[in-house]
Formats: structure tokens, C-alpha cells, sequence
């Protein structure tokens, strides 16, 4: 029986994140780790079995049908970063503007939390940066209430497109 | 006689300074110390509830634990005819730990709390070529879907409890 978190470390290992110092060692343990080789090569087989059972079964008109029901919302295709100013300052004002406000915070707000990221959640948009290779993505909605994602198969952005002019 | 004036005014405003100065540091000695050792809420666990869905236009019937994802979607022009629960767990996880749940299509939903907000995580989440980051709060749940699974999606919901 291995651990948990060598299980989340093959997980890791057998989707390509691991990398340098992390992905050396755990190539020792699996070579010298019997129970280790074992999850790694269950984890690799069932990975094989679905993705091949997956494209084995094609969906027709599932993707045809959901496109025209989408809302009017245009897909966004590769990466999307959202970005909170729409103009552009030098960066001797950006330094400037965030060296004041770092000196306003610890001298005027001794209680304001110190962290480099303070993900609060009150502006409302969850999305950050969002990646999804060279595939499409709609984000349906990014509220107080949810944030929901679609990703959309490339091959129907033209069909998406399509439904839009004639619609 | 003007030069102990002098002299004396240069020394409380010597003094004046080394007040706020003390002053300054006793403030910030006391906003840092909770923080480096008390376990307080800062060191508590990001709570993690995944729901992964697979959904059909056909009808099938919805999940009553499914119910809340298909009146969202329905709002959204997505309406399902069979939404299913395969897969549900929990997780409790610190800063830079990773959480995964294996979704049908063989491919892996991973999620790793990044930093600690006020009221929520900066949640970092990968599912096969998609990533992103995402700033989680707790009751508002991040929905990813459309991985086609055997003429059916998949919709993997993740919220912070």
C-alpha cells in the first residue's frame, strides 16, 4: 500500500508536471519501489483504456446541438488573461503608484494582511488566467454565484461561427 | 541663552522622533507575530469538494445532487436531459498541496491552493491541456466542462467549503 502522497506524486509523474529535482527522485523511488511501478503502470493502463474507449465512440451531433443552443456569447480560443487596467502606464508610474500603496498599507494599515496575493473575491471574477491549449473555451459566467467553463472542441469553432451568421 | 534654547528644542524633537519611531516598530512587531507563530486561521486547510458529472441530451434523469449544476446550466442555454454524479470527494488541502480525482476520459482534475486571501484561495486547477488559476471563496463553485466522454461531457465542479 503506498501513501497518499506518493500516490498524488505518480499522478503528477504520469501527466508530465513533474520536472527537475522532484521528478529525479521519484524515478529512484519507483526504480527501487515495487508497489510504486505497479501504481505507475495501473495509473498508465487506465489511462490508455479510457481515452481509447473515448475516441472509439463518437459524438455525432452532441456538439452541433449544444452550439446552437449556446447563448450569443463568442468563444475565446487559446489562452485568456484577464487584466484589470484597459490603458497603459510607463513603469516608473506603475513602481511608483505600488511602492506608495505598499507604504500606505504597512504604515497607515497595521492590521491589512501582508501576503503578495490577497484573493478576497470581492471584485467579483474568479478567472485569473485561464489556458486551454489551442482549444476554445466560453466562459458562461463569472460571478458571485459561479463561475462556469466550457470548453468547446476546435473543430467546431466554424460551426459556431456558421450558426452565428445565420442566425 | 538662545543656544540652550536651542539645545533643548533639538532634543525633544530627538525625543519626538525616536517615539513614533518606537512606536512605529511596537505596531508592527504586533501584527506580525500572530501570523509566525499562532495557528490561527492562516494555517487552516483550503476545503475542497469536486463533483465530476457526465451529461447527456437525451433523458436520463438529473442527480438530485446534480440538481443545482443543471438549474445553472440551464440558465445558461445548457440543458441536459441526464446529468449523473461518477464521482464526489473531499479534500483538506494546505498551500501547495495537490488534490486529483481521475475523471472517465482517463485524464486527471488536479487542484493546488496557491495563496490565502481574506476569504478565500488563489486556486491554481489543471484537467488534461486546460489551466488556470482562479480566485475560490467558499459557496461559489468553479464549473469546467465539455470533455466529450462517449457521446456524452463531462463537468467536473469544484467549491471551497
Amino acid at each position: 500500500m503506498i501513501s497518499e502522497r506518493l500516490a498524488q506524486q505518480l499522478h503528477a509523474y504520469h501527466d508530465g508536471e513533474l520536472t527537475g529535482l522532484g521528478r529525479w527522485w521519484l524515478e529512484r523511488r519507483i526504480a527501487g519501489d515495487p508497489e510504486a511501478r505497479a501504481e505507475l503502470s495501473r495509473l498508465r493502463a487506465l489511462g490508455d483504456a479510457l481515452r481509447a474507449q473515448a475516441e472509439q465512440v463518437p459524438a455525432p451531433d452532441l456538439w452541433g446541438r449544444i452550439v446552437l443552443e449556446l447563448p450569443a456569447a463568442r468563444p475565446q480560443p487559446g489562452a485568456v488573461e484577464q487584466r484589470g487596467f484597459g490603458f497603459t502606464l510607463p513603469k516608473w508610474a506603475g513602481a511608483l503608484v505600488a511602492a506608495g500603496a505598499v507604504a500606505a498599507a504597512f504604515f497607515l494599515m497595521p492590521g491589512a494582511p501582508r501576503g503578495p496575493v490577497s484573493p478576497s473575491g470581492s471584485s467579483g471574477s474568479a478567472v485569473q488566467l485561464l489556458d486551454t491549449g489551442r482549444r476554445p473555451a466560453l466562459i458562461l459566467q463569472d460571478d458571485a454565484e459561479a463561475t462556469i467553463i466550457l470548453l468547446l472542441p476546435a473543430q467546431k469553432i466554424d460551426a459556431g461561427r456558421m450558426s452565428d451568421a445565420v442566425g | 541663552m538662545r543656544s540652550v534654547e536651542k539645545g533643548l528644542l533639538a532634543r525633544c524633537v530627538g525625543v519626538a522622533i525616536g517615539l513614533i519611531l518606537a512606536g512605529g516598530l511596537a505596531v508592527s512587531a504586533q501584527d506580525l507575530a500572530p501570523s509566525a507563530s499562532a495557528p490561527g486561521p492562516r494555517k487552516a486547510p483550503a476545503r475542497f469538494e469536486v463533483t465530476v458529472l457526465r451529461a447527456a441530451l437525451e433523458p436520463g434523469g438529473i442527480d438530485p445532487d446534480a440538481a443545482r449544476l443543471h438549474k445553472l446550466l440551464a440558465r445558461r442555454g445548457l440543458s441536459y436531459g441526464t446529468l449523473r454524479v461518477v464521482a464526489h470527494q473531499r479534500d483538506a488541502l494546505m498551500l501547495g498541496e495537490i488534490g486529483s480525482v481521475m475523471t472517465p476520459n482517463g485524464r486527471a482534475y488536479r487542484y493546488r491552493p496557491l495563496d490565502r486571501g481574506e476569504t478565500g484561495f488563489l486556486v491554481a486547477v489543471d484537467w488534461g491541456t486546460t489551466r488556470g488559476d482562479f480566485r475560490m471563496v467558499p459557496g461559489v463553485p468553479l464549473i469546467l466542462g465539455g470533455q466529450p466522454k462517449d457521446g456524452s461531457q463531462l463537468w467536473v465542479v469544484l467549491e471551497l467549503r
